[in-house]
């Protein structure tokens, strides 16, 4: 998972253009799927379109068209994009034993199991290149988890610390009060003065 | 004549009233700042800055969203003067010979020449839109379905020809863009369509969250991934003004950009980066000394500067008179009316005349703020180039998130801006450009409307609805586009303006 590089041609494999291929591949898959979903849709009746008519349409218009660039990138050399299987493991793992703890205890713990291992595997992570996606992933899921149950401070609180790991240049205690700050603005800013309908602080406290 | 003065003079007397004039300043001043700031554009921002419009009236709404737009043009080239880094992807030009000026000391006129450049662009769009609105609303108003679905996909067919990058990828991405925005509940029979019985999901994706994941989310991945030091070198900016000589250059160039600009901009998929690129092009083509570009020549940046702020603001015609928006920010615009309970379309300016005419008024308003108040603090924002990526993007993914929830305080949608963001760094990876994927997804369910009623009207007889007139012109214009996008030799100019 790196930036595209162009390595030299006999390392290419058997498709000439990774780069396009894979990428249509993955809508390809979308259009099919569409086309799955949408089976049990009525299509034309009479004079009328049914519910399923037009996104079957479309859904066959991309999924022909991604064959076709698909098609194309397999013959004509193009830039290569790297993929990393122990990197695609790695995440694979992480979020099946996440899933796990979803299964048996619930969301805000497994975002706290979630974090936890981000951290204690953060050197794992950004040598497999993997720290971006997986820091901001798992940052915006504790936010989503923790911002009902804790309030908007606190969530954006984890939201920053967590987000601010995701780059090389994390600096503890500089994301600490950034994150603070940024906490507390916000409570300040999206509630007391655009009064947004969410609680700032945890609403177990507040109801005492 | 007096008619478009009658009304411009009507929208002047909305715009400037002082909460108006505040958004309008700071939807410019915002714009100016995204601008400047690399890693964050005009589409996140004004995604951002929606759920905080919602206790506002629409007019001033619009006005602060439409101020962030072309805010960002501005902004976007003070930087990729000074620093040689382009804020904006429509000031990558700008760079060219901007940068060059500033290296030899003429940083201040630079910037001068292109503020104003904007400027005088801006004050001719802001004319053209208000001449063409009043005709072009009346012709849309004789539109039926038939008509509307085959003017959008003229637009989807104009905006794919003129995308930049390969055509076939942009054609993938508007399919994609419309097949993801009819997951949503029929809107004619109520049936669940992919939802899977999620109630989150009978209102589709909110286009907020498709917008927040595939522009906000997926870019801050991007820049972490690509994992670049950003240099800073900052420029004295010493006197401002140009020489006599650098405007007898310079206006010639400011004239051509604003035509080239206010053309292309109108067009669906032109918009502001096509015009910059295409202007610069066009200077360097007609110059006498064509050696001199890229190495400091003012038409360098007086041209594509005129340019994409002429664009930036026509593009806002099709929208305001159609309904239809010519690129990715009118798509958010059209969100942003219906979010605030307008339908986009012609009975705007019939029936909410302060909208239509306060929003064009504050454009003209807001380019003046922006040239007062741009060049004093051009200090500042170069200062503002100096905060860190890593302070950065943690704001901008807690303003991302805080949009998002504010929406339906529903912790859903953020898991599903998340997977729009991990969808869109894909995309983003494998260079596919995801612009034209919100264009399809605004459009998508308005094609579908109208093509069902056009079907049901016609008592599903495909071929009577297709040779009505206007109807065939449109799509008959629609596939000669097509084919000849298709051919080899404009797909060779097609890519050369892109690449200068």
């Amino acid at each position: 998972m790196n930036s595209p590089d162009t390595p030299p041609a006999n390392a290419r494999g058997w498709i000439a253009n990774p780069r396009d291929f894979f990428g249509a591949l993955v809508l390809l898959l979308l259009a099919l799927f569409v086309l799955w979903a949408t089976l049990d849709l009525p299509g034309q009746e009479g004079f009328q379109l049914g519910a399923g008519s037009i996104p079957r349409l479309f859904a066959l218009l991309l999924g022909a068209n991604a064959l076709l660039v698909m098609a194309s990138a397999a013959f004509t050399p193009g830039p290569s994009v790297r993929y990393s299987l122990p990197a695609a493991l790695a995440v694979a793992a992480y979020c099946s034993t996440g899933l796990a703890v979803y299964r048996l205890a619930g969301p805000p713990l497994t975002a706290v199991y979630l974090i936890a291992t981000a951290f204690l595997f953060l050197k794992k992570f950004d040598e497999l290149g993997i720290r971006a996606p997986v820091f901001i992933g798992v940052a915006i899921f504790a936010f989503g988890v923790f911002v009902k149950p804790l309030g908007l401070a606190i969530a954006v609180f984890a939201l920053v610390m967590v987000s601010a790991a995701a780059s090389r240049e994390f600096r503890f205690v500089e994301s600490l009060i950034w994150g603070v700050a940024l906490g507390v603005f916000s409570a300040l800013f999206f509630i007391l003065l655009l009064n947004l309908p969410i609680a700032a602080l945890p609403p177990v406290l507040l109801s005492k | 004549m007096t008619d478009i003065f009658a009304n411009l003079w009507f929208g002047l007397s909305v715009a400037i009233t002082p909460t108006n004039i505040a958004l309008c300043l700071i939807g410019a001043l915002a714009g100016t700042l995204v601008g400047v700031l690399p890693g964050i554009g005009p589409l996140a921002t004004i995604a951002m800055l929606l759920p905080i419009t919602f206790g506002l009236s629409p007019v001033g709404a619009l006005i602060m969203l439409a101020g962030v737009f072309y805010g960002a043009m501005y902004g976007g080239s003070t930087t990729a003067i000074l620093v040689n880094i382009p804020g904006e992807a429509a000031s990558v030009v700008t760079t060219l010979d901007g940068f060059q000026m500033a290296l030899q000391g003429r940083a201040g006129p630079a910037l001068a020449i292109a503020a104003i450049g904007s400027f005088f662009a801006g004050c001719v769009a802001t004319v053209l839109i208000a001449v063409l609105a009043a005709p072009l609303t009346k012709v849309a108003l004789l539109f039926g379905p038939a008509e509307y679905f085959s003017l959008m996909v003229l637009g989807l067919v104009l905006a794919i020809a003129l995308a930049n990058g390969p055509i076939s990828k942009a054609v993938l991405m508007i399919l994609t863009g419309i097949v993801l925005s009819m997951v949503s509940d029929d809107v004619q029979t109520g049936q669940g369509r992919m939802t899977f019985d999620q109630f989150e999901l009978s209102d589709g994706f909110g286009f907020i969250i498709v917008a927040m994941g595939v522009f906000g989310v997926a870019e801050i991945l991007g820049n972490l991934m690509k994992n670049s030091e950003r240099e800073l070198v900052t420029q004295r900016v010493t006197g401002l003004m140009p020489t006599k000589k650098d405007l007898k250059d310079a206006f010639p160039a400011i004239l051509r950009g604003t035509l080239l600009g206010s053309f292309l901009g109108i067009l669906p998929g032109g918009g502001a980066i096509l015009s910059s690129f295409a202007s610069y092009t066009l200077e360097k083509k007609i110059s006498k000394t064509p050696e001199r570009f890229g190495k400091g020549a003012i038409e360098g940046v007086a041209g594509p500067e005129s340019a994409n702020n002429a664009a930036s603001q026509t593009s806002f015609i099709p929208l305001l008179t159609l309904g239809i928006p010519a690129n990715a920010v009118m798509a958010l615009m059209i969100g942003a009316m219906t979010l605030h309970g307008i339908s986009p379309g012609p009975q705007v300016a019939v029936k909410q005349p302060e909208l239509f005419w306060g929003l064009i008024a504050s454009m003209w308003v807001g380019n003046a703020m922006l040239l007062v108040i741009n060049l004093p603090l051009v200090g500042l924002w170069v200062r503002l180039l100096r905060v860190p990526y890593r302070l950065l993007y943690p704001m901008i993914l807690v303003f991302c998130c805080i949009g998002v929830y504010s929406l339906n305080t529903s912790s859903f949608e953020i898991m599903l801006a998340l997977a729009f963001g991990l969808f869109g760094y894909w995309l983003n990876k494998h260079d596919f450009e995801v612009a034209p994927l919100l264009l399809g997804f605004i459009l998508g369910p308005l094609m579908e409307e109208n093509l069902r009623k056009a079907v049901a009207i016609g008592r599903g007889e495909y071929l009577e609805i297709l040779s009505r007139p206007l109807t065939a012109v449109l799509l008959v214009t629609a596939v000669i586009v097509l084919v000849l996008a298709l051919l080899p030799s404009v797909r060779k100019q097609r890519e050369t303006i892109f690449v200068e």
